[in-house]
């Protein structure tokens, strides 16, 4: 096995929770999302060759397990547009944490995908810059506008009755 | 609440949904959907493969099952790959195929007893992720090199001179890290990969030795008698701390780097060579953007991808609408690293210094020696930078280049802190 076979497995390994987390959450299906997740790595196994090395190796995988969550949404029926209103998938953990998976649901796409790549991927911002394809201060400004949100969600539903 | 506030109990309460299941892992199911070759196990005879190649190395070596903790240092016939077992330790190694046209053979060897479910084909985890404080686990990986290239390493190999890796995304057991290390080395026709792993950050020095013998055993073609073994095993560098320059992967503020360059040729066997030194604020022909402090050994004209190995103290629009970030930068096609020995001084180089803005051409035949030392103003990661360069991006508080051929200096130049520059160039150039 070559050394770039190596490392994608590596992270596989290591990182296998962060991604099936991330892409049950993005496709709102625990089976979709864990066989995105094979799906990724399987890519990234065939792709690796065309791995350049700008930025880290782990950020480009996002980069196509985010393609790929995407992909499946498509393929088994759109989530985000379903003709009963714009409905995000159920976050993996949505009955660990009930009332911050709704506030993470009312979010933009971006927003939505962000929060996913920093606060559960572990990524930095220029990684999810990279896997987003945008600038850091992007990812900065969109970050703090998500956890603006959030909060005001989160503190909204405080103040119901 | 304060936004600061806000933000750090959304964290917590983010971080508190993490999971931590691995039950569904299965890199078999993601090696099947890629298409990639199955790895063949064995037939369950870890111990009689072992067997099976000391038997058939022992008879080259002189030496038979029953003698295979025989010391170090016999001769051996040639082509033969793999580890024979020091006295309790464990072997195992395969023919592994990652395509039709690269066949890449890996053998493995450890101190402790391999877990059932690892394969000779890729990383042992299990074995690895039980390691015990005095476990070593080592990984040799042939890959046979193609055309010509010069061989650049000793049998046996050194543990001391094995680089710590020190990138956590590395780091094969995060919550109790292992001691890793790498080795490489070109040996006997193949490019040999020895990752080593000890159940500690810090191995005992009598665990460091066992683990020198072992890898005394290692056999690429052929196996030179040598010093005694503690020579070779201590002092092992610490795992954490940053790495040897050649191969370093690690952050670190001064990069102190020797390249072997191949400058593009010109006719007649000249290669073209270009020194350049910019002090911070001066111009260099018509561009307007002034230099940061920039020092450059170019060949092939004045574009992007001439520098074989470059410094900028900051960033700097060399080229009209290509804003070059700081850096180090060496042409990843042009230059491979190399051990050779580079004195980073003057000497025997014509005097005095020219400490203005200076481009000299100094033709050279074949290629040649580089050495960079450079400090950076924060630590800075070794890595591929774009397409052509690899290097490290940070601004740069002095640097020094020395170039030379196989055996004359050809410059010498410096950015010091203040941003002035100094060039010595041999007489041929001009």
């Amino acid at each position: 096995v070559d050394e770039r076979a190596r490392a994608i497995e590596a992270v596989y390994r290591e990182r296998y929770s962060r991604f099936r987390d991330v892409l049950v959450s993005l496709t709102g299906s625990r089976e979709v999302g864990s066989d995105a997740v094979q799906e990724t790595f399987a890519q990234a196994l065939r792709d690796r060759q065309s791995f350049r090395g700008e930025g880290s190796l782990e950020a480009w995988i996002w980069r196509i397990a985010v393609r790929t969550a995407g992909k499946q949404r498509a393929e088994r029926g759109s989530y985000e547009f379903s003709s009963n209103g714009a409905v995000a998938p159920s976050p993996a953990w949505s009955d660990l944490d009930p009332e911050l998976a709704e506030a993470v649901r009312s979010l933009a796409p971006r927003q939505r995908l962000m929060v996913f790549l920093h606060y559960f991927a572990d990524l930095s911002y220029a990684d999810v810059a990279n896997v987003c394809s945008v600038s850091e201060g992007t990812v900065a400004a969109t970050l703090s506008q998500a956890r603006d949100a959030l909060l005001n969600t989160l503190k909204a539903k405080e103040f119901q009755p | 609440m304060t936004s600061q506030f806000n933000r750090s109990d959304l964290e917590r309460r983010f971080r508190a949904l993490r999971s931590d299941n691995t039950r569904e892992l299965d890199w078999g199911d993601v090696r099947r959907r890629a298409g990639e070759p199955t790895p063949h196990r064995p037939l369950h005879l870890r111990w009689g493969f072992a067997v099976g190649l000391a038997l058939l190395l022992g008879s080259g070596f002189g030496f038979v099952l029953g003698s295979s903790n025989t010391p170090s240092g016999s001769a051996a016939r040639g082509g033969e790959l793999g580890f024979l077992p020091a006295r309790g330790w464990n072997v195992l190694q395969e023919a592994t195929t990652t395509t039709a046209k690269r066949p890449v053979r890996q053998a493995i060897a450890s101190n402790v007893p391999l877990r059932p479910e690892d394969d000779a084909d890729g990383l042992p985890y299990s074995t690895l992720s039980s390691l015990p404080r005095h476990g070593v686990v080592l990984v040799a990986k042939f890959t046979p090199i193609r055309g010509e290239r010069d061989s650049k390493g000793n049998m046996p190999l050194r543990l001391r001179d094995a680089a710590p890796q020190v990138e956590p995304s590395a780091q094969v057991r995060p919550a109790r890290p292992l001691g890793q290390y790498t080795l490489r080395a070109d040996l006997n026709g193949y490019a040999v990969d020895v990752g080593l792993y000890f159940g500690t950050r810090r191995p005992a020095p009598e665990v460091t030795t066992a683990a020198q013998q072992q890898l005394d055993r290692l056999v690429v073609g052929s196996v030179r008698a040598s010093n005694p073994v503690e020579d070779r095993a201590l002092p092992i560098r610490p795992a954490g701390a940053p790495q040897t320059p050649a191969g370093a992967r690690a952050t670190s503020r001064i990069i102190d780097r020797t390249f072997r360059c191949t400058p593009v040729a010109v006719g007649d066997g000249l290669h073209d060579l270009e020194v350049i030194a910019l002090p911070l604020g001066s111009h260099e022909f018509q561009n307007p953007n002034p230099s940061p402090g920039f020092l450059s050994l170019g060949s092939g004209g004045l574009s992007p991808t001439s520098e074989l190995v470059s410094v900028r103290a900051a960033a700097w629009e060399r080229f009209r609408n290509r804003r070059v970030l700081e850096g180090v930068y060496v042409s990843g096609g042009r230059c491979v690293s190399t051990r050779a020995s580079v004195r980073l001084s003057a000497t025997g180089l014509a005097g005095p210094p020219v400490q203005w803005s200076e481009n000299k051409s100094c033709p050279v035949r074949g290629r040649v020696l580089v050495r960079v030392r450079a400090v950076l103003q924060a630590p800075a990661r070794w890595q591929q930078l774009d397409r052509t360069y690899v290097g490290a991006r940070r601004s740069v508080v002095e640097a020094a280049l020395a170039i030379k051929s196989e055996r004359k200096p050809i410059a010498f130049v410096e950015l010091g802190p203040a941003g002035k520059t100094r060039l010595w160039t041999a007489s041929g150039c001009s």
